[in-house]
């Protein structure tokens, strides 16, 4: 079985991303007190390179940075710092690929460690790639913070591997933001906003694009130290969220899979922000806009997809999930 | 609040208080207490209030201006009031010998107080055309202190985009825009530190005030993107001004650190002028297409 990370698991290291948020309040001012407050890390902490946080520390950490820090740009300012991290195999294990689609491909492998609050689905429709994302841990309120953060993070960190800029599409679920300069600034122009799904997608032909310094034998080596270390784990909700989306298991087959008590998974999804029906309504859900939205196929062949018995049943869940119906949606 | 003013007024500072000790001392060495039932409680808090907020008006003064004539001024004639107000709030309590000289107190200090502001404000209307000046190619007739940007101290996005609104709304569409984005601005601060990166922003953006005109105005836009506002200018001359900004940086030799090595930028620049049918969220979303094409992709 897989490693599973909970958000009280202390797994992420200080420097990926406390040490960041503490040196980049000190650069703007911040009082360090206030900014540790209630989070349980201490400066002490920071100064040690072993120590390590979990996802429910940084994201009480990024609660007091996002409060504090003067201007609207302190998500994108941290973003552009993550990569690369002081992890020099994690950092080589992309560096040294040979194209961008072997770079996403690794990407898929190390991504808990490197962004563990956001994970995504790849898709392909005609001579497109799509990257649907989905909150892994149960950020909350957050989620839209930490968004801008790991979207200016893939965006700085394709640009620091290619040594180019790849012109990336996003499609964000809310509302087009007031400071739309930073949207701008650090993920280019091609944004939409008010979108029924969160995705980023790309032209195909640029999975061809070759990497500054690719290295085989290099990029293999740091694959093997990651695994030997164990670092490579999931975040739970992802976990889950993954069964359901490649499997279709209900809850007792989870609870089954991971080897707890269907109650005892529901306790822990609750702990996460979230529930079962909650993940399968979001994994049916998103599919379906997929489906619809981009693969333009009709309303019988999406029922079949999900499994649904019949159209009506579809419809009437898809109302349900979205508040209206396929076909609005389809021409909205 | 940023105290750090306060403690270089510490003349001034003592002036006041001994001003108020002065005042307290004297009005309840030479009295008598009055009876409890002799006190008007109505003007008790009338003339409290004014002592009281007098005393604020020199607190906040004291926090806001650096040393110097006209705050000597200021506060110098503040006082004056300060002390007449605090006597006549005291004789509410205490009881004066009749034909008492202190009532001369009383009266004199305002009126001289008032005389001493008078002038200040003028001195302070006169350093403030000064300092407006300094300010020119900052701002554009409008002054929003919430909207400058903490690192580079000029006006931000939010700023440029009511501006622009602003002339939009009153159909003056002869202006243009130049936006500049600094290359590999991130590469920089990922090899050098956020410190010098800081630094580098706030250079370029003094090099970019020196490179414009006096009647434009230059906004730090989002990261290394700056904005910048010519009124009464058409696009071919926006785009002579924004190769010579260009032109300008590409000499910045940078240090970083303490001792660095030069450190030379290159630019990208975009300029747009508006169309008839414009809104501000389309214009500057047309300048930053546009800028982005210009910008190296794959």
């Amino acid at each position: 079985m897989s490693l599973i990370a909970y958000r009280d698991d202390k797994l992420i290291p200080a420097p990926q991303m406390a040490t960041v948020i503490y040196d980049l309040s000190k650069l703007r001012g911040v009082n360090e007190d206030r900014l540790l407050k209630g989070t349980g890390i201490f400066v002490s902490d920071l100064k040690r390179v072993d120590t390590k946080f979990s996802p429910d520390q940084i994201l009480r950490l990024l609660t007091n940075y996002r409060a504090l820090m003067p201007g609207h740009n302190s998500a994108f300012l941290l973003g552009h710092r993550l990569f690369p991290t002081l992890n020099t195999s994690l950092n080589a294990s992309l560096i040294h690929c040979g194209s961008l689609q072997h770079a996403f491909r690794v990407l898929a492998l190390v991504r808990q460690q490197l962004c563990p609050f956001v994970h995504g689905y790849f898709h392909k429709h005609k001579d497109k790639g799509y990257f649907l994302l989905n909150d892994a841990i149960g950020c909350g309120d957050l989620y839209h913070y930490i968004l801008e953060i790991y979207c200016t993070a893939f965006i700085s960190a394709c640009k620091t591997l290619v040594g180019k800029r790849i012109p990336f599409s996003f499609a964000f679920p809310f509302s087009r933001p007031r400071h739309i300069e930073e949207y701008e600034k650090n993920l280019g122009h091609r944004l939409r906003f008010d979108e029924p799904i969160l995705s980023i997608n790309f032209d195909l032909r640029y999975l061809e694009t070759e990497l500054a310094m690719p290295s085989r034998l290099l990029q293999r080596s740091a694959k093997q130290l990651l695994s030997k270390n164990n670092d490579l784990h999931y975040s739970f909700v992802e976990y889950v969220r993954n069964l359901i989306y490649f499997h279709n298991f209900n809850l007792t087959q989870t609870a089954e899979k991971l080897n707890m008590s269907p109650a005892t998974l529901k306790r822990r999804l609750k702990q996460h922000d979230t529930s079962f029906q909650q993940l399968q309504d979001g994994v049916n859900q998103q599919k379906a806009i997929f489906m619809l939205r981009v693969k333009s196929m009709k309303n019988e062949a999406v029922a079949t997809q999900l499994a649904f018995n019949d159209v009506t049943n579809f419809r009437r869940a898809f109302k349900r999930w979205t508040g209206v119906t396929p076909n609005q949606l389809r021409f909205s | 609040m940023n105290f750090s003013l306060l403690f270089s007024h510490f003349r001034l500072l003592t002036f006041v208080v001994c001003l108020f000790f002065v005042g307290l001392l004297l009005s309840i060495g030479l009295g008598e207490p009055k009876s409890p039932s002799d006190i008007e409680w109505f003007d008790v808090v009338g003339e409290g209030g004014i002592t009281l907020m007098t005393l604020i008006w020199l607190f906040f003064l004291l926090l806001s201006r650096p040393p110097g004539r006209v705050t000597l001024l200021l506060v110098v004639g503040l006082s004056c009031f300060m002390l007449s107000s605090l006597i006549d709030l005291l004789d509410e309590f205490i009881q004066y010998p009749a034909t008492m000289w202190l009532s001369l107190v009383e009266s004199i200090p305002a009126p001289i107080g008032m005389c001493l502001m008078t002038w200040a404000l003028y001195q302070w209307h006169q350093e403030q055309v000064v300092l407006n000046n300094q300010l020119k190619r900052r701002e554009y007739y409008y002054r929003e202190h919430t909207h400058v940007d903490f690192v580079t101290q000029l006006n931000s996005a939010d700023y440029m985009r009511d501006r622009i609104q602003q002339l939009l709304d009153t159909r003056h569409f002869d202006f243009s825009l130049i936006m500049l984005d600094i290359d590999n601005f991130n590469a920089f601060n990922k090899e050098y530190g956020d410190e010098d990166g800081d630094r580098l922003l706030r250079e370029v953006s003094e090099l970019i005030i020196m490179n414009i005109r006096q009647t434009d105005t230059a906004c730090r836009y989002a990261g290394d993107r700056f904005i910048i506002l010519l009124p009464h200018t058409t696009n071919s001359k926006a785009r002579v001004i924004a190769k010579q900004i260009r032109n300008a940086i590409s000499h910045l030799a940078f240090k970083p650190g303490q001792q660095g090595d030069a450190v030379f930028h290159t630019l990208a620049f975009a300029a747009e002028s508006p169309k008839e049918k414009d809104n501000t969220d389309n214009l500057l979303s047309r300048i930053n297409r546009q800028l982005e094409s210009q910008k190296q992709f794959v």
